[in-house]
């Protein structure tokens, strides 16, 4: 069931109810999971599995895929909308002052 | 409240002569899972007192901090099945 490509809602820690997906098994006990962070929330990390829990989903990956190519699939599949994932939105800084004329 | 008879009381032998019951103060109650009772690794201080502390000390950092691990894993395993 925990295989490479599959997405999983992370149940334990301060990503608990966020979203991930397997990117290769490290051995009987750990994985390598990721969000990637700018979608999900979850950075790229190592994992226990029961902290897991497997869904329907799936994605085809190739062996250690990159965090870009994850982020495409995410939104060509069309799932953010279907499992409902709030997409942070980059915080936009402020534009640089505009240095007034001093009047003469 | 402050004399019912649920507060503890202590006799105590003044410097006078006589003998004095004393009221304790009261002590602040466990936290407490709100799905299952279990108790929670929440400081076991008074209201006033937990105004100090920083907020990282006073809850743990996942979602729903008023429940245990235990109740928060289950509901977010029925979320998904």
């Amino acid at each position: 069931m925990l295989e490479p490509g599959r997405i999983c809602l992370k149940i334990a820690g301060r990503e608990a109810g966020k979203y991930a997906v397997i990117v290769e098994k490290i051995d009987d006990n750990f994985v390598l999971v990721t969000g990637p962070k700018s979608i999900t929330g979850v950075k790229r990390r190592k994992c226990n599995i029961d902290h897991l829990e497997p869904t329907e989903n799936k994605f085809d990956i190739d062996s250690k895929a990159d965090d870009a190519s994850i982020e495409n699939l995410w939104k060509s599949s069309g799932l953010i909308e279907k499992l409902g994932i709030k997409v942070p939105v980059k915080r936009q800084f402020k534009k640089e002052p505009v240095q007034k004329e001093k009047q003469q | 409240m402050r004399h019912s008879k649920s507060i503890k009381r202590v006799k105590i032998k003044t410097s006078g002569g006589k003998t004095v019951i004393h009221f304790k103060k009261r002590k602040p109650s466990y936290a407490v899972c709100k799905n299952c009772g279990a108790k929670l690794n929440k400081p076991k201080l008074s209201v006033k007192q937990l105004k100090n502390l920083p907020k990282t000390k006073k809850r743990p950092e996942r979602p729903f901090p008023e429940l245990c691990s235990k109740c928060m894993r289950e509901y977010f395993k029925s979320k998904v099945r």
